[in-house]
């Protein structure tokens, strides 16, 4: 995977130049509730952001501008791995799933099953070890906190099997 | 109460079986994870604060110093053995430590780099006990405005954090400073970006950010790479004679000291300071070639250095609240979550806590030696771990540290979202840094910020009206400038 210095810049400055532009231009406007009298113009709670958002614009212009108008260097990513992108997708699906699936499965089970797949596309093949692994890390963790830290974890679909253990 | 009622007071927040038992356990994980090439400091401290949430104060805060110690110490081990240091800090004890290691000499150049590295961190604990006070009985006399300027010096370690990206560093910063702005208004209680969720009201929870910038970023950009294949130098030769020990003393020693003064400016970190130390002893030295070729003293003068800062790092944290750098940023967040604030006011109030870590951090010199000594074949065989297992278990563990915060799922899909954001901004080569410093920062900022043109009644001359106002101007005016020219000049 071939990275170029100035294209990652122009997307970093026009990322934080849109960032700051969305603040200044919707997000305070709907999302900050003014109070109906405000002292001072410096006191409103839309002023601080304001400030900050306006320079997230000047620097976001400043990256952007930089990057277009200065040579810069190709880096080349010597270390990707050959399947980055299979990869990268794939890591990517499990974390979307392990999050949905946390709520409706609890804590052990979609740490069990998000471990698995995680060590599975990571190369390693010994299936056993894998299992052994996915199974007794989020048991030991949960018990961890329950007994030693104190705080229940969402047991899901394993409440009826483990609530009182 | 006098200094002996302070003194034993602290001796008996101490003296608990937890805290000592914890502090060990804490340079034991700290080195571990340092060992371990991929895995950096601030990971291992923000994995460990979870797990801190119902410990007391004192011993939770002594968990993330162990960890904190042991992660420096312990970036030098895969340093000298593999040609990998596991921080950035270690990358100067690869110069001299890597060739010992080639031609057989690895357990002597561990040797060193444990005691230089003890030493370093001995005189460095001293610099916080001698220093922290004065400074902070000094900040005693800060209001809104001196603060609020303060807090604008302390931006400018921003700088530091952000290498050469400067300017995505102060974006970053931006972004981490409007995050901070979510939930309720300090002045008014109105609600600001909650869009009516009560998740949201109190704001974002510090260590679900945290760990979604530090830990996750790093997970998914392991399956992007190839795992690298090194060669590993056995734990070979006999270990360090007292005469060596004795040739690298002075070394040491400036090293030490190098490391306290770099350590106590905001923002530089080890890495400068292992390299300036470094080129002392080089330039120093009778046999200045043999620097880089596998010199002893040139593994005790990057130790030395790196190690040096860790006490003193610190001391503007306890002093004046200000982080000097990610770690202490986090170590911060540390506090404030076990309801503490560091500054002048935590001497005023809480004496006995600062007395009570102050001995602590001193034991943990000791541990270091330890647990260096006692270790180190076993701590030697750590870089071999493999990766697919390694990072995939970090990713629950991050799932269930971002939930015990407050015991909700919305913390998790916080921390889901920011490993999301920390990693495109790791493709973007927008440093993460700055942003957390922001996070944490930003509320004491604005907070002082309004609270000064309330004073003023809205005239914005009251940021420069005090002496003390004008020299935290007159320093970030300093820092700023010599950060244009150097990156001008660089350019």
């Amino acid at each position: 995977m071939n990275a170029n210095w100035n294209t990652r810049d122009v997307f970093a400055g026009a990322l934080i130049l849109a960032i700051g532009l969305v603040f200044v231009f919707i997000l305070i406007p709907i999302g900050v509730d003014e109070p109906r009298r405000v002292k001072y113009a410096a006191l409103s709670p839309s002023y601080y952001p304001r400030i900050v958002a306006i320079i997230l614009v000047v620097i976001g212009a400043v990256v952007v501008t930089r990057a277009v108008f200065r040579p810069t260097s190709t880096e080349m990513d010597s270390e990707a791995h050959p399947t980055a992108v299979r990869r990268l997708s794939g890591i990517s699906a499990i974390l979307v799933a392990f999050a949905i699936l946390l709520t409706p499965l609890g804590f052990i089970v979609a740490s069990a099953l998000a471990l698995f797949a995680a060590i599975w596309l990571a190369g390693e093949q010994r299936i056993h070890i894998n299992a052994a692994i996915s199974v007794i890390l989020p048991v030991l963790l949960y018990f961890f906190f329950l007994k030693v830290a104190r705080i229940p974890i969402p047991l899901g679909v394993l409440k009826p099997v483990l609530e009182g253990v | 109460m006098d200094f002996f009622d302070v003194l034993q007071s602290a001796f008996g927040l101490f003296a608990t079986w937890q805290n000592v038992l914890v502090l060990g356990l804490g340079v034991v994980i700290g080195t571990f994870v340092g060992a371990i090439p991929g895995m950096t400091t601030p990971m291992a401290v923000a994995l460990t604060l979870p797990f801190t949430f119902t410990l007391h104060p004192v011993t939770g805060i002594l968990l993330l110093l162990g960890v904190y110690k042991g992660g420096i110490y312990g970036g030098s081990i895969t340093a000298i053995l593999i040609n990998a240091p596991g921080t950035p800090a270690a990358s100067c004890t690869v110069l001299d430590g890597y060739p010992l290691a080639k031609r057989g000499e690895a357990r002597r150049a561990l040797d060193i780099a444990l005691y230089a590295s003890c030493v370093a961190d001995f005189i460095s604990n001293i610099s916080l006990i001698l220093f922290a006070g004065v400074l902070a009985s000094f900040a005693l006399a800060f209001g809104s405005p001196e603060v609020f300027t303060l807090i604008m010096f302390s931006l400018t370690i921003i700088a530091g954090v952000s290498g050469n990206q400067l300017l995505k560093g102060l974006g970053s910063a931006g972004l981490g400073l409007l995050l901070a702005t979510i939930g309720l208004d300090l002045v008014y209680g109105t609600n600001r970006f909650v869009f009516g969720d009560v998740n949201l009201m109190s704001g974002l929870n510090f260590i679900p950010v945290l760990i979604g910038l530090f830990a996750l970023p790093e997970i998914i950009a392991y399956y992007g790479r190839r795992e690298v294949a090194r060669e590993h130098n056995p734990l070979a030769g006999v270990g360090a004679t007292f005469a060596d020990f004795r040739r690298c003393l002075k070394t040491i020693i400036r090293g030490s000291f190098i490391g306290v003064i770099l350590g106590a400016i905001p923002g530089i970190g080890g890495a400068p300071s292992a390299f300036l130390s470094y080129s002392e002893a080089k330039r120093t030295s009778r046999t200045p070639e043999k620097f880089g070729t596998g010199e002893i003293e040139g593994v005790a003068a990057a130790e030395s250095g790196n190690n040096g800062v860790a006490g003193a790092t610190m001391i503007p944290l306890l002093a004046l609240g200000i982080p000097g750098d990610i770690i202490t940023a986090i170590i911060l967040g540390a506090f404030m979550i076990h309801g503490l604030r560091p500054g002048p006011l935590l001497f005023q109030d809480s004496l006995p806590l600062i007395y009570a870590l102050f001995i602590g951090i001193m034991l943990s010199s000791i541990y270091l030696l330890i647990v260096g000594k006692i270790s180190i074949r076993l701590i030697s065989r750590i870089a071999d771990i493999p990766h697919r297992l390694l990072f995939p278990v970090v990713l629950v563990l991050c799932v269930f540290g971002a939930y015990a915060v407050n015991n909700t799922i919305f913390d998790v899909i916080v921390m889901f979202i920011m490993g999301g954001v920390g990693f495109a901004m790791l493709r973007l080569n927008i440093p993460a840094a700055p942003f957390l410093i922001a996070f944490i920062l930003g509320p004491l900022l604005e907070d002082n910020f309004r609270q000064s043109l309330l004073l003023s009644r809205g005239d914005w001359s009251i940021f420069f009206s005090s002496a003390i106002c004008w020299v935290f101007w007159g320093l970030t005016a300093l820092v700023v400038g010599f950060t244009v020219w150097s990156n001008v000049r660089r350019a």
